[in-house]
């Protein structure tokens, strides 16, 4: 996997995708969706770590992923979500985008391409 | 050809370059108001009309006036929208002088708005889809380039609903953009979140999704005639935006958390270190200085307060440790957090278990409203699935217009706002979110109306007919998630909470004793708190002389604490303090007073107090007690405290943050 920008991300066939969430005085409220369907997390993980899903798409084509994310009004302003993602073809643990309490949305989008 | 005159020409380019500089190319964005607009567009039309100005410097002014008047009708239009829907609200409120007076107003902008439209097609096209206007709808949207060619009638209804909608919504956000006005406020809100991740030097990219979401689904909606599905969708939305009205928007905490102290080297100097990073709090409070903290804080010196960090030392929340000196000297507080000043110190033990809302029980309840929660990102993942994971052309096309989009983050006018110290931060958001919205408006709305950017007829009737209605279902269950969320957090909050304290008390004039206690804290009503403790004082070396025993006294106080809400003097608005009220009442039994005349052994204690805060850190509390006996004396007394406190820490934070806000 290469890391185009902390949100996009060229794949290959096969590859199997995995989005670790780190929270800062913050509990794991978030969820990972990839083409319309809810991508479970490792009960217990931590950092929250959900399930690697698979690259099936033909080349040119993208695996659309989005992650939403929650601060509960306790949460101080300075809460925040980090996200990592790592390829199974290698390439490193990237350092994805990051959701701060004070952000106007709290969703971040994910494009997994093939070349 | 018109005669040149140098001294016109110098003049022309003045008053351009005026309008050009960064101060007012702020305003033009965001800070400028209507009158500042109608001025500008006055001498910019007596630079046109003035013979003198070269043609050069004409056709410059011509382009910019036409800005200029493209503005003033977007402001005008949306105008127009909001002073019809407040007349429809308040039909049959309003005195007929009332009707007259809003009339009258309509009227006047709307001649303005025509006048406007002179010449200027982008305006009149504007104008028509608002339904603000008698004349003859035209075919294009927005001040952009567009080769669309729906037809009239739906051109004209298609964009009036939804800004209708936005007008009469006080959640609204403020960015019109001139581009695009009617652009879907889920799109501006995602410009605007691009916009500060741009600003803060982040990702920008985790937004282009939604964005392509959004600004696709309007506008096959608005094509297709289907605003009433928009409609249902700004409702959920302001619905949620209602529920919300707790969500607070500024800058992040950590920018604005650090204390500005006099250090002293040594323990002071560590102690420094300590509340700089938020593992010591420090409350000054008249001539105590306290300083408390929990030995978790220091575990997240290093890594930071992660979850992870909190999962593996989170049981050290338990333990709270505080101490309280008396102030020597009060331009150095710190300085007195010495042994010979030390007062008293505490060690607080909690039995009950964690509820915050990073315990074990929280995370359970995420887990069963998660999937729900999850159905606005599974159907915008699905929708952009089914729309380009079929069609490499289409994808390709779209992926042009993510490069594109983030090509706008590299622009150099863009870099220019960024780091133009005359902007604040919400001028700058709104400037960098309105280039986003119109960048969307080109490639992604004229686009798709003018086939550049073919979304296939069988995607249009899939989002129609799926997309939107999943969207609206899955907004509400989302809310009812949250809302099922905050209602079970709510209720893990009247879990009572129990204590054991430790308190090592070194009076001045007396011998130190030892506090033992069992706290319960347990909320009772909404805005009530119940709180209950007892507990036994213990001498540390009885003086037999005094006739004092191991056992110095027993003591129970029951108490009942709310809040009234934010106080109305908090003119700050970032300050959120409230009124805070108690009754309590307390027993105490001194075992030693039972063999000293003159004393009472036992003691009774009212009191009911309130603090009114009236502006960033300062408070004014005020009480009133009434004992039988006080410990050294017996006699009744009524007693009334009032006065200023200051909590020089907080002010100097509200400073610190309106310095943030207002750069």
């Amino acid at each position: 996997m290469q890391q185009i920008t902390r949100s996009i991300y060229l794949v290959a066939n096969g590859e199997q995708v995995t989005l670790e969430i780190e929270a800062t005085k913050v509990g794991y409220f978030t969820t990972f969706v990839v083409d319309g369907k809810l991508i479970p997390s490792e009960p217990g993980s931590d950092p929250l770590t959900h399930e690697p899903f698979t690259v099936t798409i033909g080349p040119g084509l993208t695996h659309f992923g989005r992650v939403d994310t929650h601060f509960p009004t306790s949460a101080p302003d300075d809460a925040r979500y980090q996200l990592f993602l790592t390829g199974s073809q290698g390439g490193a643990r990237f350092e994805g985008s990051d959701i701060l309490k004070t952000d106007p949305s709290w969703a971040r989008g994910l494009e997994f391409r093939r070349a | 050809m018109s005669k040149r005159n140098p001294l016109s020409r110098i003049l022309g380019l003045i008053c351009i370059s005026a309008l050009l500089s960064p101060g007012l190319a702020v305003a033009q964005q965001t800070a400028v108001t209507t009158k500042k607009l109608r001025d500008q567009i006055a001498l910019m039309e007596k630079i046109d009309q003035d013979e003198g100005t070269s043609d050069e410097v004409r056709a410059l002014n011509r382009t910019l006036l036409d800005e200029r008047k493209s503005q003033l009708a977007a402001r005008l239009v949306k105008e127009l929208d909001g002073l019809k829907k407040y007349s429809q609200t308040m039909e049959g409120s309003l005195s007929e002088g009332e009707t007259q007076k809003i009339s009258s107003l309509l009227e006047g902008l709307q001649r303005e708005l025509d006048g406007l439209k002179q010449g200027n097609n982008s305006i009149r096209d504007m104008a028509a889809r608002t339904n603000v206007s008698t004349s003859a709808p035209a075919r294009t949207t927005g001040s952009t380039a567009s080769t669309n060619l729906a037809p009239p009638a739906n051109e004209a209804s298609r964009n009036t609903s939804n800004h209708a909608l936005r007008s009469t919504s006080n959640t609204a956000p403020l960015l019109v953009a001139a581009c695009f006005p009617d652009a879907p406020d889920e799109l501006v809100r995602t410009a605007k979140t691009a916009a500060v991740a741009f600003v803060d030097n982040r990702d920008t990219t985790g937004l282009f999704g939604d964005l392509m979401f959004f600004t696709v689904s309007h506008t096959v909606a608005i094509d297709a005639n289907r605003e009433d599905l928009l409609k249902a969708l700004e409702i959920k939305q302001l619905q949620e935006q209602t529920r919300r009205t707790d969500k607070q928007v500024g800058p992040p905490a950590s920018a604005a958390g650090t204390t500005t102290l006099a250090e002293k080297p040594g323990f002071a100097e560590i102690l420094g270190f300590a509340i700089e990073h938020g593992a010591i709090q420090k409350a000054v409070s008249g001539t105590t200085l306290n300083l408390s903290t929990t030995p978790y804080a220091f575990t997240t010196l290093n890594g930071g307060d992660t979850h992870s960090n909190y999962k593996k030392y989170g049981y050290l929340t338990r333990l709270g440790i505080s101490a309280d000196f008396n102030i020597q000297n009060q331009d150095n507080p710190l300085a007195s957090a010495r042994r010979s000043q030390l007062a008293d110190w505490s060690v607080r033990l909690r039995l009950s278990k964690d509820r915050s809302t990073r315990s074990d029980d929280v995370e359970a309840i995420w887990h069963d409203i998660s999937a729900e929660f999850a159905r606005l990102s599974i159907v915008i993942t699905d929708m952009l699935r089914s729309t380009f994971q079929s069609d490499v052309e289409l994808e390709t096309q779209r992926r042009l217009i993510v490069d594109r989009l983030i090509g706008v983050t590299a622009q150099p006018s863009l870099v220019a706002i960024r780091v133009n110290n005359a902007l604040t931060r919400d001028q700058k958001i709104d400037q960098v979110a309105e280039k986003f919205i119109c960048q969307a408006k080109t490639d992604i709305v004229d686009g798709v109306r003018s086939g550049s950017f073919k979304i296939s007829e069988d995607s249009k009737d899939r989002i129609i007919r799926v997309t939107l209605p999943a969207y609206e279902q899955a907004r509400t269950a989302k809310a009812a998630a949250l809302k099922i969320f905050d209602e079970r957090i709510e209720a893990l909050s009247y879990k009572p909470i129990f204590t054991l304290a430790y308190n090592d008390v070194r009076p001045t004039s007396e011998i130190n004793y030892s506090e033992l206690k069992m706290l319960y804290q347990k909320k009772t009503g909404k805005p009530i708190s119940l709180i209950a403790n007892a507990g036994l004082s213990l001498y540390h070396k009885p003086n037999t002389v005094l006739r004092q025993q191991t056992v110095r006294d027993f003591a129970a106080t029951l108490s009942f604490e709310g809040t009234t809400g934010r106080s109305p003097f908090m003119l700050e608005s970032m300050d959120e303090s409230q009124i805070t009220y108690s009754f309590s009442g307390r027993y105490q039994r001194i075992f030693e007073n039972r063999f000293v005349p003159g004393r009472k052994a036992d003691i009774a204690f009212a009191q009911f107090k309130f603090n009114l805060p009236m502006f960033s850190g300062m408070a004014f509390p005020f009480s009133v007690t009434y004992a039988n006996a006080s410990e050294l004396i017996k006699e009744k007394h009524v007693r009334t405290n009032f006065g200023f406190s200051f909590d020089t820490d907080k002010l100097l934070k509200a400073l610190a943050l309106a310095k943030l806000a207002n750069p």
